[in-house]
C-alpha cells in the first residue's frame, strides 16, 4: 500500500475522476442515441453499448479503491465506513426487490437493475455527508 | 483518548490546516484527534511527538491513568 499526503491522493483522484464521469455521460447519451435510432440494431450492439457505458463506472471503483489506499488514516476510516454502509443499503435494497419479484409482488423489471448503481453513490455519499470528513471522493 | 494536541498547537500558534500539512493528513484528521474522535496510529502519534519535539506520553493521556484523577 502506498501511502501518500493527504492532498496528493485527492489531486490523483480527482484528476482521472473527472474524465471518467464525463466519458460515462457521454456514452450514456451516446449510447441511447445510437442504439434508438436504428430500426433494427444489430444484435451485438446494444451488448457492446451497454459494457462500455458501464467500464467507466468501473474505473471509478478502482480510483476509490486506490484512494482508499493512498490518503491518511483518518480519511481511510471514514471512506471505508462510507462504502460499507453505502454497499449494505445497496444489498437490502437488490435483496428487496428481487424477493419481490420472486413472489410476483412486482412484475419482472418493474425496477431497472441499473438504478442499483446510482443508489450506491447516493447512499454512500450521503453516509460521508452526514458523517463528514470523507475526503475527496463522492 | 484525550490529548494534548489543541494545546500545543496554540503554544506555537499553528492552525489545524498547518498541522495538516506538515504531517501530511487531512484538516479533519487533526480535528478528529483534537477533540477525542480519533486515536491516531503509533506511526502518526510519532509523527506528532517528533513534530513538537515531545514524547507520545506527553501528548496523549492515557486513559487508564485519567481514571484515578476523574474519581478524586
Amino acid at each position: 500500500m502506498t501511502q501518500l499526503s493527504y492532498k496528493e491522493a485527492n489531486r490523483r483522484y480527482r484528476r482521472l475522476f473527472i474524465p471518467m464521469m464525463a466519458i460515462y455521460v457521454v456514452l450514456c447519451i451516446g449510447g441511447a442515441f445510437l442504439v434508438g435510432r436504428m430500426d433494427t440494431p444489430p444484435a451485438w450492439l446494444p451488448h457492446m453499448v451497454a459494457v462500455f457505458t458501464v467500464l467507466p463506472i468501473f474505473a471509478v471503483f478502482w480510483l476509490i479503491w486506490r484512494y482508499v489506499q493512498e490518503t491518511d488514516e483518518y480519511t481511510r476510516l471514514r471512506q471505508l465506513e462510507a462504502l460499507s454502509i453505502g454497499g449494505m443499503i445497496t444489498a437490502c435494497a437488490a435483496g428487496t426487490i428481487g424477493f419481490l419479484q420472486l413472489y410476483d409482488a412486482i412484475p419482472d423489471g418493474a425496477f431497472p437493475t441499473f438504478l442499483l448503481l446510482p443508489l450506491f453513490f447516493l447512499s454512500y455519499g450521503l453516509t460521508k455527508w452526514i458523517r463528514g470528513d470523507g475526503g475527496a471522493c463522492a | 483518548m484525550e490529548n494534548k494536541l489543541r494545546v500545543l498547537r496554540a503554544e506555537r500558534k499553528w492552525s489545524q490546516a498547518y498541522l495538516a500539512e506538515q504531517l501530511g493528513v487531512s484538516r479533519q484528521s487533526i480535528n478528529a484527534i483534537e477533540t477525542g474522535k480519533y486515536d491516531p496510529s503509533l506511526p502518526l502519534a510519532f509523527a506528532l511527538a517528533r513534530l513538537f519535539e515531545q514524547s507520545i506520553e506527553d501528548i496523549f493521556i492515557d486513559d487508564a491513568d485519567a481514571v484515578p484523577q476523574a474519581a478524586e
